[in-house]
């Protein structure tokens, strides 16, 4: 019983920290319709650079040579900076051309991305990795509700970013998202610089994968390179989509459905002497999925609802006699 | 360029041009179905892996298994077409559900191949032949072969899109659709020649590659990028331009080698596209696509 409540604890906290990388896939693709397939890139600089913030200088035996040894709160604002940064530096080149230039050089920025963390051992300690990073407030919380502790401070992350996306989506900012998404030419010509509401979409969205891969970080305590492959991006993209793009709800519930299922599959009794094939049939399954969705319901589960003029106008009267 | 070792030249010929073919599919599909398939690389290595099939399994001879793979994938990509693409163009949907489904695709044909061949590398059974040594430049006949395929398919390419009504109703439909349609172009017809030609192309460049290095499941998908950049450095749907960015590829990536570790090769590539999107993302030919 107990072992199945600990199981159910990580499945929960992994699934927290892709739902908030789901919410950040969609600012970019639901909101603005920023076709990223190098989600993991923003992940992986997020994860590196609050683990290298905060872990202590390297010893004779580690291979790589920097170590700043600060407090875990830097660490991860400093991983969602980088992230931010990183984003701004994919998208000057990339945010004035068609959609499509975005996501040809997202997938292969996160590729090289990988490479760079397998070879410049002087930085990540290649493919061996980063390891004893530090976990959180460690020292005080028992460790046997630590787990706990942990999945708690996961969710609180994921309420502010989904809290966040809520408002986003009925302010300004996201009704222009949402027109340059649409129609960019009607954009235009309502005088909106398009370039710079994109690229501060791309930015914010970044920042939450960042953010994503900081919690993941000082949870794994962990980094090593093969654990920034693509199918980080196209598992989020599945859960975006199966979940409903467009509607911050539906990625958190799709990243809940797909990690769960995930998860759950991982412990599979080995009925049919599958064992060695599950990860690949896993994949098989996940890529029949956007397939599928895409085609069959490309609205996801939950459907991106718009308000309606006449809902908004209620909206503003409604809080015109609060205030 | 002096300094240079002249043998980087030859393996630059040998890469660029096996990523020209592939490239050159990848542009005419795009012109065609304005939509990036982002499931090449894995054509790529179906084309590969069938001639495979027919080498080490049937036992047949390599030439014979590189002629074979070319229908078989061709059939393939058709396919493929006809059960994923084709309703989605009924449907009316844009390039981005497109292009979406297509990475859904490669995902799901990349670990197929992998399922049933394992994730280990394979060969061809074959003799790559004496190594020649040109005026201090080492060759294999194999790699002699790859670059004369090569350049007898891109003459090929050419006349086809130039003499023939089929090549020219490609350029008609790649340029303006409905133009073409109200032209009396069956578009529908137009397509699956495209497939045909694009997917065949990319299958001997699949096989060619296998030839001169080992199959893996994931060598179409670790090639995506390079041939991104060709495509994009000629010009998004230019088939010569994908010709000129193939090779030009090829040369800089093993250039590179004499300044950054050979496993920043694609890197180059991506470099060398990011700042053709930043200074002219028309392409180098810039011009109609």
């Amino acid at each position: 019983m107990l072992e199945q409540f600990s199981f159910a604890i990580s499945v929960a906290t992994i699934a927290g920290i892709y739902a908030i990388l789901s919410l950040g896939l969609n600012i970019h693709w639901g909101e603005a319709g920023l076709l990223n397939f190098g989600h993991v890139a923003f992940f992986a600089v997020g994860a590196y650079t609050s683990a290298l913030l905060t872990i202590a200088p390297p010893g004779e035996t580690q291979a790589y040579s920097f170590g700043f040894g600060m407090p875990v709160p830097i660490g991860i604002v400093g991983g969602v900076v980088a992230a931010g940064i990183m984003a701004i530096l994919m998208g000057v080149p990339t945010l004035q051309l068609r959609e499509d230039y975005l996501a040809i050089v997202s997938i292969g920025l996160a590729e090289i991305l990988r490479f760079g963390l397998m070879n410049e051992n002087w930085l990540t300690g290649g493919v061996g990795g980063i390891y004893g990073i530090e976990r959180p407030l460690s020292g005080i919380i028992p460790f046997a509700v630590y787990d706990m502790f942990y999945l708690v401070l996961v969710l609180t992350s994921l309420g502010i970013c989904y809290a966040y996306s809520q408002r986003l989506k009925f302010s300004p900012f996201g009704r222009v998202l949402r027109s340059i998404r649409d129609d960019e030419e009607a954009a235009v010509a309502l005088g909106k610089d398009t370039f710079r509401y994109r690229m501060q979409a791309f930015v914010v969205g970044a920042m939450m994968a960042g953010f994503a891969g900081a919690l993941w970080a000082h949870y794994t305590t962990a980094l090593t390179p093969t654990a920034f492959a693509t199918n980080i991006t196209f598992i989020t993209w599945v859960a975006l989509i199966v979940g409903g793009s467009g509607n911050a709800k539906g990625a958190v519930l799709g990243a809940g459905v797909i990690i769960s299922f995930r998860e759950l599959t991982r412990y599979l009794p080995d009925v049919y002497g599958l064992g060695d094939l599950m990860p690949t049939l896993r994949l098989i399954l996940v890529g029949l999925l956007v397939i599928g969705v895409i085609r069959y319901r490309p609205e996801g589960l939950l459907p991106e609802r718009n308000i309606s003029y006449a809902e908004y106008v209620k909206r503003l009267e409604s809080d015109g006699d609060a205030g | 360029m002096i300094g240079v070792d002249p043998q980087f030249i030859v393996n630059g010929a040998i890469i660029g041009s096996t990523i020209a073919l592939a490239a050159i599919g990848l542009t005419l599909l795009f012109g065609v179905l304005d939509f990036i398939n982002f499931a090449h690389g894995e054509y790529l290595t179906v084309g590969a892996y069938s001639a495979f099939v027919v080498n080490a399994t049937l036992g047949l001879p390599v030439w014979a298994a590189a002629v074979l793979a070319v229908p078989i994938t061709a059939v393939f990509a058709l396919a493929i077409d006809r059960a994923v693409f084709y309703p989605l163009r009924r449907q009316g949907a844009g390039g981005l559900a497109l292009l979406i489904t297509s990475v859904g695709l490669s995902i799901v044909l990349r670990n197929v191949i992998e399922a049933i061949w394992s994730s280990d590398t394979r060969s061809y059974a074959f003799e790559s032949g004496a190594t020649l040594n040109i005026l201090g430049i080492k060759i294999t006949m194999v790699q002699i072969l790859i670059i004369v395929v090569s350049v007898v398919l891109m003459i090929a390419i050419h006349l086809l899109l130039t003499q023939t009504v089929l090549g020219i109703s490609m350029r008609a439909t790649a340029s303006n659709r409905s133009l073409a349609m109200s032209s009396g172009v069956d578009a529908e017809r137009v397509v699956k020649w495209t497939w045909v030609i694009g997917a065949g192309l990319t299958a001997i460049a699949g096989v060619l590659i296998g030839l001169n290095t080992v199959l893996r499941p994931s060598m179409g998908f670790s090639l995506l990028l390079v041939m991104f950049a060709a495509v994009i450095l000629g010009g998004i749907g230019d088939p010569y331009g994908a010709m000129l960015g193939g090779l030009a590829i090829g040369f800089t990536q093993e250039i590179s080698v004499v300044f950054v570790s050979a496993s920043y090769k694609p890197a180059v590539a991506f470099i060398i596209m990011v700042l053709l999107l930043l200074w002219r993302p028309e392409g180098l030919r810039g011009g109609t696509a």
